[in-house]
């Protein structure tokens, strides 16, 4: 009960309420079509800062949220005044956010699909690299005559940004997304597969030796004890990775894709339709969130362990 | 001929180009059965013969045999212990046992591999433990978990190196007890070489007592049998035997440092 009563009087609420009742009543300058989905966000905002604080179960409680929320709701209030109401702004350029809203519901399945089209090639592309990458890494790098041979040479060709490598993958490839596929997987490759092999080399030596005492032999060695002790610094490179592969991939889709989030928001652009931009902007970082949410709660359920 | 034999063993280290003597023809039969400690000031090479026994060294020159045929590599004929990072830290203690048990392939049943993990981690009293992570652990519940994979793997030779070294005193004790019981009353008796640079460790532990000096054996103790027959340590710490087999110890190691330091003279 107490927190109930916490949440109901802290900061954000009272910025919901505010919030509400400038778009809600406050007469503007510029006419929008409808607010209802603009309202609903507002709220649906509140309800996951709601929802969070009451789900907390931490000893202490997180602030950090409720100064976010309270962030967020400045931050379009301000617009809202910018835009909608006192029409200070560009009209072309900044949207009001009812009609930026209301794209979400008009756009839905086109916006949906755009995500589905980028997951595709980000997931294909990353998991090639960041399969194969660990996994010659590991191999090589246990391995001390294939490591000193190779590990110079991938030293000479990690650091070649693999976008120049696009005319060819272009020629020799049948699609775009093929393309793309392979460029994210070639890029990605060198940085899991030098990383891994210094992952391997500068391992613990007296864990190797205690697994030696227990007769492990280099499969045991490689799957069994170098792997699972690497595994939190692989997956600690995941979300970092992950989130510059997305930036690569979105500006890589505004130059030459048929489907994207990066085609979503040059379509648009060039139809001079910010209203569609501004949406297409704000949806690329609520996908980088979810991602990245999702990310650390594989991080909490796989690794339990800590280093001694 | 012993169980463990060292055949004129030397090892050099090589850094850098420097040739460094390590370990300069040893000489050292372990019989079976025999609980033996190596003690020494540190970088006498203690660590480094223990190692050739485990097969994580090969010497330079000279030969070490177990069971008369000369080591090639680690094997799980031999369980080691060492002072850190003997279990895995992604592992709990039990799957960390189960893991050992598992390596020395002496039972393929899984319900008995499992069976065999719970015995051991109750006689190291820690079968409340077993879903817990090493970090979870305290250094000397850790030390525990070690053991009990040790005996579980059901090694005839047990290899320590400063086992307990970062454990305190009264851990320390408990944990000296619970190798005794385990290595002198379990089923089968063990061979054991237990490297350590406490003196009343030695004495509490070893049937014998191996001092080394940088890179030789100096000199080669028997530990009177009458010293093992007392339980009660401050009993035991008030016994002529004892102080007399502390004091020989205890004046190795000044000659030790005297003979570093060039002066007879030394004050200490």
């Amino acid at each position: 009960m107490k927190k109930a009563a916490k949440i109901l009087l802290s900061a954000p609420t009272v910025f919901l309420i505010v919030n509400l009742i400038v778009t809600l009543f406050v007469k503007g300058k510029r006419e929008v079509e409808t607010n209802t989905v603009y309202v609903l966000v507002l709220v649906a905002i509140w309800l996951l800062y709601a929802l969070g604080t009451a789900l907390d179960k931490g000893e202490k409680p997180k602030k950090h949220l409720g100064d976010i929320v309270v962030g967020v709701y400045v931050v379009l209030l301000g617009l809202e005044y910018l835009t909608r109401i006192s029409d200070s702004l560009n009209k072309t350029l900044f949207p009001c956010l009812e009609d930026v809203a209301q794209v979400f519901v008009r756009d839905g399945t086109f916006m949906l699909e755009n995500i589905g089209s980028s997951m595709k090639i980000l997931l294909t592309g990353y998991g090639i690299a960041l399969i194969l990458g660990n996994l010659l890494g590991l191999i090589i790098g246990y391995n001390e005559r294939l490591r000193s041979g190779l590990f110079p040479v991938a030293k000479v060709i990690s650091p070649i940004p693999p976008m120049v490598y696009t005319p060819y993958l272009i020629a020799l490839l049948p699609s775009f997304n093929m393309a793309s596929i392979a460029v994210i997987a070639f890029g990605l490759f060198w940085p899991n597969f030098m990383n891994m092999i210094i992952r391997v080399e500068s391992m613990e030596k007296k864990i190797i030796d205690s697994a030696k005492t227990l007769n492990a032999g280099t499969f045991t060695m490689l799957f069994k004890i170098i792997l699972p002790y690497s595994m939190p610094a692989i997956i600690k490179g995941i979300r970092v990775q992950f989130s510059i592969t997305f930036m690569i991939l979105v500006m890589a889709e505004m130059i030459g894709a048929k489907s994207g989030l990066g085609f979503y928001v040059k379509k648009f652009s060039d139809y001079i339709d910010f209203t569609r931009v501004f949406a297409g902007i704000i949806l690329i970082g609520l996908v980088i969130t979810v991602v990245n949410l999702l990310l650390q709660k594989l991080e909490d359920a796989t690794i339990k362990w800590r280093p001694v | 001929m012993g169980k463990i034999e060292f055949q004129d063993v030397s090892l050099d280290y090589e850094s850098k180009g420097n040739k460094k003597r390590v370990l300069n023809h040893v000489n050292l039969d372990i019989d079976e059965n025999e609980f033996v400690c190596l003690i020494g000031p540190s970088g006498c090479g203690k660590s480094t013969l223990l190692s050739l026994a485990s097969g994580l060294n090969k010497p330079t020159e000279g030969n070490v045999k177990i069971n008369g045929e000369v080591v090639k590599g680690a094997g799980t004929d031999r369980g080691v212990v060492f002072q850190h990072y003997s279990l895995f830290p992604w592992l709990t203690a039990k799957k960390n046992v189960i893991f050992g048990v598992k390596q020395a392939k002496k039972e393929k049943d899984n319900k008995k591999i499992i069976e065999k993990t719970q015995y051991f981690l109750d006689k190291v009293e820690l079968a409340d433990s077993g879903d817990k992570y090493p970090f979870e652990l305290s250094g000397g519940m850790q030390q525990r978990v070690a053991l009990a994979r040790t005996f579980a793997m059901d090694t005839d030779i047990l290899l320590m190196d400063e086992p307990f070294g970062a454990i305190d005193p009264k851990v320390r004790y408990e944990l000296q007890e619970l190798t005794l019981n385990l290595c002198k009353n379990g089923e089968k008796k063990k061979t054991a070489i237990f490297v350590t640079h406490d003196i009343d460790e030695a004495i509490i532990l070893a049937d014998r007592i191996i001092f080394m000096r940088p890179g030789v054996i100096q000199k080669d103790i028997k530990v009177p049998k009458s010293l093992s027959g007392i339980k009660n340590r401050s009993e035991l710490f008030l016994s002529n035997e004892y102080k007399k087999l502390r004091d020989e110890l205890v004046s190795l190691f000044y000659q030790n440092v005297a003979d570093n330091i060039g002066g007879s003279e030394v004050v200490l």
